[in-house]
């Protein structure tokens, strides 16, 4: 064991750890985005719309995360559309998470009395106006706790950037087993920042449930 | 599209080598996983609490670094793995983790005083264990069982990264030839999503039987489905 491959490539390693934070943050805040109108479409009244979110669930949760990355990173250059290594890393881990995300965000919100929704078409209240207002501040104890658990799986996700060449943790610690020759100590380095990465999260999910004491 | 019609063979040899990885891996971390949750719970924390740490480690690291450890790290403690045995190896040992934690989850769902009773009949552990507590914690993990599988089978993509010629490494070496790189991935896709729907139909129909008995009263959009 030769621990100071890890002591002289701190400073490379912490501005990895960082990158994988942002990609984690910008992919978690992008999901949700997109996950919420997807949500609302999947349980419309338009059938169209309902077909459409309903596949892209299926097709989304059904396909590894890694090949919707190759997709967007390796797939899109065929229709003339080149995207930097880094957003097609977002891009790829957004619309996976987006599926699982749009899944728990429709639970919350058929958690939601149905006669809510009919005294709001009562009142004359329009849909997006009740949505922010009125429904979504009840389904949010609802959605948060499967989302905030959920989040473990898009920071391990994230390792997946590795694979087309950003240097986040992973890929980080790929470069420095090839040129150090110390595998065991870098890969022991790096899974113990993602094990503190996951702690800090599941403090995270302590506060939401504090925050939002489950209702089920 | 010519290329996958050419390369089909392929690209069959590479399914079924993702399809055996992922049921021998299953089968064994089921086994062992449920092997050591019976252990926890007979021995208590001197083998609880070491487990407990192997699940946080192994659950909570991204299945791309358990792989290069198995791939890379090995080595350097002079065990050489070939590819699919340092896959194999990474993904049973993220699955033992998991069906652990599975497991534990069933064992704590029955009510300890069943076990007292049989104690109290007279009835041997091994033999209480056998008749009473096991067939009550298989009906209790199917659906976290198959909820975990349907989305582990996704994750043998990663092996790919260590040149297994699975689904997504041998799309990886056919990208190299092809000028549609877009369809060939659409395609891969396509097989894997073809596998997990299988297992997610299955999870639905386990968490369907699970349900039954005690349903919650659904406050639903009514209609809406």
């Amino acid at each position: 064991m030769n621990w100071s491959v890890v002591a002289d490539n701190a400073g490379l390693l912490l501005s990895a750890t960082l990158s994988t934070i942002a990609i984690s943050i910008t992919t978690i805040l992008l999901s949700v985005v997109l996950a919420l109108p997807l949500a609302v479409m999947r349980d419309s009244g338009i059938a169209a719309l309902r077909r459409v979110t309903a596949a892209y669930s299926w097709a989304t949760r059904a396909t590894p995360t890694l090949t919707l990355l190759f997709l967007a990173y390796y797939g899109l250059p065929q229709f003339g559309i080149s995207l930097s290594p880094l957003t097609a890393v977002i891009v790829g881990l957004t619309v996976s998470a987006a599926g699982f995300n749009m899944e728990f965000i429709r639970a919350g919100l058929r958690a939601v009395p149905a006669a809510q929704y009919d005294a709001m078409r009562a009142l004359g209240i329009p849909f997006p106006t009740g949505l922010r207002r009125l429904i979504l501040p009840q389904a949010i104890p609802v959605i948060l706790p499967p989302l905030v658990s959920n989040l473990t799986l898009l920071l391990k996700g994230s390792s997946l950037a590795s694979l087309v060449a950003v240097n986040e943790l992973t890929g980080q610690a790929m470069a420095l087993i090839s040129f150090t020759y110390r595998p065991i100590e870098i890969l022991a380095t790096v899974a113990l920042i993602y094990l503190a990465l996951n702690g800090l999260l599941l403090l995270v999910q302590r506060l939401c449930e504090r925050r939002f004491p489950s209702v089920a | 599209m010519d290329v996958i019609v050419a390369q089909f063979p392929l690209l069959c040899a590479a399914t079924w080598l993702t399809i055996w990885m992922f049921v021998l891996v299953t089968a064994i971390s089921t086994l062992l996983g449920a092997m050591l949750a019976v252990a926890a719970d007979a021995f208590g924390a001197p083998v609880a609490t070491p487990l407990a740490v192997y699940g946080w480690i192994f659950r909570g690291t991204p299945e791309l670094i358990v792989l290069l450890a198995c791939y890379l790290g090995l080595p350097a403690l002079g065990i050489n793995l070939d590819p699919v045995e340092a896959a194999i190896l990474a993904f049973t040992l993220i699955g033992v983790a998991f069906q652990f934690e599975i497991f534990r989850g069933g064992l704590a769902g029955i009510n300890r005083q069943q076990r007292e009773a049989a104690r109290a009949l007279g009835m041997a552990w091994n033999v209480t264990m056998r008749r009473i507590v096991l067939p009550q914690v298989f009906a209790i993990v199917l659906p976290a069982w198959t909820t975990f599988s349907a989305g582990f089978i996704k994750a043998f993509a990663v092996a790919s990264a260590i040149s297994v010629a699975e689904i997504m490494g041998v799309t990886r070496r056919l990208m190299a030839i092809s000028n549609e790189p877009f369809v060939l991935i659409a395609f891969a896709g396509a097989i894997y999503a073809a596998i997990s729907s299988v297992l997610m139909i299955a999870e639905l129909l386990t968490g369907r039987a699970a349900k039954f008995g005690a349903r919650p009263v659904s406050p639903g959009k009514g209609g809406a489905a």
